[in-house]
């Protein structure tokens, strides 16, 4: 049982994040002892009147305030496998967390209050499950029992997320009624609603696939820095797609420079062939100088080189950007500074409302398609092709601000 | 509800054998006293020592400490000197709604701290710390808030102001009189264990008032009690007469004189020594200490291998028992013999967990007090409390289908889950 | 083909390329060894980094109060793995006689932080490597992989910076260093089962003698043993599989013992 599945669960503010997360650790046994105590005996007295929701909301200020502040990582164990559950808040002031912890992911989960039905951190969450390319997504329609377990209110706000969510091309595995209050369809099937014959929640997660390590790709490895050991120069690195064998012919970007892979460095290990997610060190065949920043590929499947990068971006600091701030773009291990040419267009990231085309700021959660002119020439890749080298961030002041997808160029 | 014979245990902690006979007899607690005439109504012995913890886990048990490995509200953690809380987890024998087919409903027996899942519902009691962690199912948390339950009357109260903790008292009964009837209805039980532990609170802190009927507290103590035999009345109502009721309480109470402090006595006498030039403290022992006492009056050698600091060889043991044994026998305060028995623990414990078991047990004589504390400024002294407790005069009252003549004499606290199994 | 990298393979990729990742941000850098079982590990994790050769200073922060193994520890394989060994020790504080039995609490700051504080200033550093894991603590579950502290050591942990994918947070002027945690996911019985797979030594006071070992280790003085037969990694490992405390419930209960201790006291049982 050593697989490890990573999940997200997302949602607007008190649709019950926190409490299904409480009910999973309880019902898998997962507590323990001591540590429930510690986390609980502040809640005594609060007067608020749920129980599993401060598993989770560790810190005084989530407590008093009765939200997730930021993102928590907690672990169970099904008899499948293991789960990273990360608890993004609901509130809008942290979608930033909220998309810090999506970006670990590797699924989601949405939750719904089946009484309020969707909301805008609802609309939001999935949008930007979208943009991050999670498309593995389970639906929940929570606090069942606050309407009687009725099948037509389930149906009805189903209807309503899944008009959404086909809206955005999300098309989720299944929608699941529960109570997370209550356990119900948690681990057992719920006898208040017999007419669900689907998969539990737990039963569902365990349908859920991890991520595939791309090595039928071709070749990329960012140089991550430069050791000198000896008399060796050790590039190292991750592989992030592909494999690398020693003798093989590599190409240099953005130099250009070609070479072969003289050998594969790994402490205490004598090796020739490296894959995906591994990370290594590699000499050259030629004494070529490499540099972090520089992208090792197999000569003709180059990927992109530009400095014009056509992308989505969503913004996540509270100081708009404008259009004369200074940016660096981060792009796996490359680094330049880049100007935001031009911002084609710009929308509200729950309603999905166009706000401005040709706009000169972005403001806090919205996302715009920009075109960036960088100083130094970059190598990226389409997301969907490979997400490593399709995604970068934007940093402002060394704080990261923006988030970017590229999906054409 | 089904209509099979039904078991009804009504816990009062503290109170005496005899309070409850002059309640009864002055028409404080009628109710009580119709039990009285109707059934079976005896003086019981508590365990030793005889603190709730102890005396519960007895009684829920059924068994002795040796069997259910609680012998005080503290223990040290292994070879350390370092205090921790048994609870619970710690309480190695079934109880008695473990081994009973059928639900139980179960409300503040102490010890039960923190709850694990059961047939039924279980409401911890002292030592509970969180509301969260004391209530099997977990849901019914909400349901209880709702009742303003409250898990402990706050004694820290009663040194700032009687009358704030007056209010607590109230406050916490009322509480679990609610809880206690919506609970009633809430499955279908064959056993419901309801206690009241204020009982034991304002006999601690106003024993005074009792005794005294000018007391400015004397109406409150006594309107509590009163309350209580109301629910006593209640609860009597809803059962027929093949339904079991039981009454009872886990150890008895009486005025205090002096609290006295048994490490004051050995260190005076050189069997507890600690670091020069350090407080006080259980962890600043230093190795020429022969022995140390545990709340209330537990005496532990300070055995080689067993503690960090531990030098009595196994022996040795035997001379220092008899020593410590001779020294407490013969101490007196004001003229009077302070110490009514001294055990060795294979005198009054058997079963599996002996090895944990002071090796010295004190119980004392009428009016005095034994304390476990270190760094006490005196051998003896009076505090806030006016009332203690007593190992031999809890009570036990039965009501419905059964043999007295089984009842031992006089009957014990581990004896009552074999009245009703 | 797909790889078959296992869950230990992943972890131990993902940890390296942090420790890289670090390093190429910051080369003023040092890491914290506590010679305790996660630190060791991060320790083994850097050696294969840098092919053994660490760039960088290994800084044991020395209340005085370490058990005796734990020195006899980091002498051994300070000289074996050819560390450069920093010992940060408050020597005024223990010279004044600080130690636990005067306030756990100020004993902790004193010789703990305050020591850590003064080697940051001697020293620089932009950053520092420490062995904490998410499951450790509550609060730990919320750590960015690259945290930044205030020049009080405070974590802001209520604006965090967003933390997309491998990017990871450069240091700001107003940020007295970055905290790296390059074991952020890894839990303690992933390290238990790595530290059986590469061999990795650890101290003896892990291993149950007499029935009590050390879940974690530190200061003698305030480390409280559990009870177990485990003496053996395997039997540690499985220990784990089936225990329902966590690893610092000795520190855990320490809060609800206050709490206990002062409602018996309330009621003269202390």
């Amino acid at each position: 049982m050593n697989e490890v599945l990573n999940f997200v669960i997302v949602g607007h503010v008190d649709h019950g994040k926190s409490t299904l997360i409480g009910r999973l650790l309880y019902d898998t046994e997962s507590l323990p002892a001591d540590k429930i105590e510690e986390i609980k005996k502040a809640s005594d007295g609060l007067g608020r009147d749920t129980e599993f929701a401060y598993l989770l909301d560790h810190l005084e200020e989530e407590r008093k305030q009765g939200i997730t502040i930021d993102t928590t990582q907690v672990f169970f164990n099904t008899d499948k496998r293991r789960y990273v559950i990360i608890d993004a808040p609901g509130h809008v002031e942290f979608v930033k967390n909220m998309i810090t912890g999506a970006s670990q992911a590797e699924a989601a989960v949405l939750i719904v209050d089946v009484e309020e039905g969707v909301k805008e951190q609802t609309r939001r969450h999935s949008y930007m499950l979208s943009l991050l390319g999670l498309h593995q997504v389970i639906v929940v329609l929570n606090k069942m029992d606050l309407v009687d377990y009725s099948q037509d209110r389930f149906n009805s706000v189903k209807k309503d997320v899944a008009d959404w969510l086909a809206s955005i091309n999300v098309a989720p595995d299944v929608y699941i009624p529960i109570s997370a209050i209550k356990g119900e369809n948690i681990t057992k099937k719920s006898d208040k609603m017999p007419w669900y014959t689907g998969p539990t929640f737990m039963d569902s997660l365990d349908t859920l696939k991890n991520k595939v390590s791309p090595d039928e790709k071709s070749l990329l490895f960012p140089v991550q820095d430069v050791y000198k050991v000896g008399d060796k120069r050790i590039n190292v690195g991750r592989i992030e797609t592909g494999t690398i064998t020693t003798g093989a012919d590599v190409k240099i970007l953005p130099t250009g420079q070609t070479t072969q892979v003289k050998s594969i460095e790994k402490f205490l290990e004598d090796t020739h062939q490296a894959v995906a997610s591994e990370c290594i060190g590699i000499t050259t065949a030629d004494s070529v100088f490499l540099d972090r920043g520089n992208i090792i590929c197999s000569p003709g499947a180059e990927p992109h080189l530009t400095d014009r990068v056509k992308a989505n971006i969503f913004w996540m600091s509270k100081r708009p950007f404008t259009k004369d701030q200074k940016l660096t773009l981060r792009c796996a291990t490359q680094e330049t500074t880049c100007k935001i040419e031009r911002i084609a267009r710009k929308i509200n990231s729950s309603t999905l409302e166009l706000i401005a085309e040709d706009a000169n700021d972005i403001a806090n959660l919205e996302v715009a398609e920009v075109i960036i002119k960088t100083k130094k020439p970059v190598a990226i890749k389409d997301f969907n092709d490979v997400q490593e080298m399709g995604r970068f961030v934007l940093v402002r002041d060394e704080n990261t601000c923006a988030g970017g997808i590229i999906t054409e160029n | 509800m089904t209509d099979k014979p039904k078991t009804v245990i009504i816990g009062t902690d503290g109170v005496p054998f005899e309070m409850i006979e002059h309640f009864a007899q002055t028409g404080v607690m009628p109710n009580t006293a119709r039990l009285i005439a109707d059934g079976t109504f005896a003086k019981m012995q508590s365990s030793i020592p005889e603190v709730s913890s102890v005396a519960w886990s007895s009684m829920i048990t059924g068994a002795n400490p040796a069997e259910h490995g609680i012998f005080g509200f503290i223990e040290l953690h292994p070879n350390s000197y370092r205090m921790r809380f048994p609870n619970y987890n710690d309480v190695k024998a079934p109880t008695f709604w473990d081994k009973r087919d059928g639900k139980s409903v179960i409300i503040n027996v102490p010890s039960t701290y923190p709850v694990r899942p059961m047939n039924g519902v279980l409401i911890s009691g002292f030592v509970s710390i969180d509301i969260n962690k004391s209530v099997y199912p977990p849901d019914l948390v909400p349901t209880l808030q709702s009742f303003d339950y409250r898990l402990d009357v706050d004694a820290r109260k009663a040194h700032q102001s009687m009358d704030l903790f007056l209010e607590d008292v109230e406050a916490t009964l009322q509480g679990r009189i609610k809880a206690y009837r919506y609970l009633w209805d809430y499955c279908d039980w064959n056993t419901f264990m309801l206690v009241f532990t204020g009982t034991d609170r304002l006999l601690h802190f106003l024993w005074s008032a009792y005794e005294d009927k000018n007391h400015a507290h004397h109406a409150a103590f006594v309107d509590h009690f009163r309350k209580i035999d109301e629910v006593v009345g209640e609860i009597a109502g809803k059962l027929t007469d093949d339904d079991l009721l039981i009454m009872h309480s886990d150890h008895g109470f009486e005025r205090l004189d002096h609290e006295v402090f048994v490490n004051y006595l050995l260190a005076e006498n050189g069997f507890l020594q600690f670091k020069q030039d350090t407080d006080p403290a259980l962890e600043n022992i230093c190795p020429d200490t022969k022995a140390f006492a545990l709340d209330p009056a537990r005496i532990y050698l300070n055995l080689k291998g067993k503690y960090p600091a531990g030098n009595v060889n196994p022996a040795g043991a035997e001379t220092i028992l008899d020593e410590i044994e001779d020294l407490f026998t013969e101490f007196q305060i004001d003229g009077r013999k302070v110490i009514r028995d001294v055990y060795r623990k294979a005198d009054i414990y058997t079963g599996p967990y002996i090895e944990s078991a002071p090796d010295l047990i004190l119980v004392a004589n009428a009016g005095f007090n034994l304390k476990g504390k270190i760094g006490a400024d005196a051998l003896y002294s009076k505090g806030i409390f006016t009332g203690k407790h007593t190992q031999d005069t809890a009570f036990l009252l039965i009501k419905g289908p059964h043999n007295p003549e089984k009842l031992p004499n006089p009957p014990k606290v581990s004896d009552i889950p074999a009245i009703f199994m | 083909m797909s790889s078959a990298l296992s869950h230990l393979d992943k972890l131990e990729n993902q940890s390296i390329f942090i420790i890289r990742e670090a390093y190429s941000q910051f080369r003023d850098v040092a890491m914290l060894w506590s010679i305790g079982k996660d630190s060791t590990c991060l320790l083994w994790l850097v050696r294969k980094a840098f092919f053994d050769r660490i760039p960088f200073p290994c800084l044991h922060i020395d209340t005085g109060y370490k058990f005796k193994e734990i020195y006899e520890f980091r002498d051994k394989y300070a000289k074996e793995w050819n560390l450069d060994l920093l010992v940060a020790r408050n020597e005024e504080a223990i010279a004044a006689g600080m130690g636990p039995d005067k306030s756990k609490f100020n004993c902790c700051n004193e010789l703990k932080t305050v020591a850590l504080k003064q080697a940051i200033a001697k020293h620089g550093f932009k950053a520092l490597y420490l062995g904490i894991r998410r499951d450790e603590h509550g609060i730990r579950a919320k750590e960015r992989v690259f945290s930044p502290r205030d020049e009080d050591f405070e974590w802001d942990y209520k604006n965090q910076p967003p933390e997309l994918w491998d990017q990871y947070k450069t240091k700001a002027a107003e940020e007295e260093h970055i905290r790296v945690h390059p074991l952020l996911g890894w839990r303690e019985i992933d390290i238990w089962e790595y530290v059986k797979r590469e061999n990795i030594p650890t101290t003896s006071l892990y291993f149950a003698k007499n029935g009590i070992r050390f879940r974690s280790i530190g200061c003698e003085t305030c480390c409280g043993p559990v009870a177990s037969e485990a003496d053996t990694i395997d039997k540690i490992v499985e220990e784990l599989k089936t225990t329902n405390i966590s690893e610092r419930s000795g520190q855990a209960q320490d809060k609800e013992s206050d709490y206990m201790m002062q409602k018996l006291r309330s009621l003269g049982y202390m």
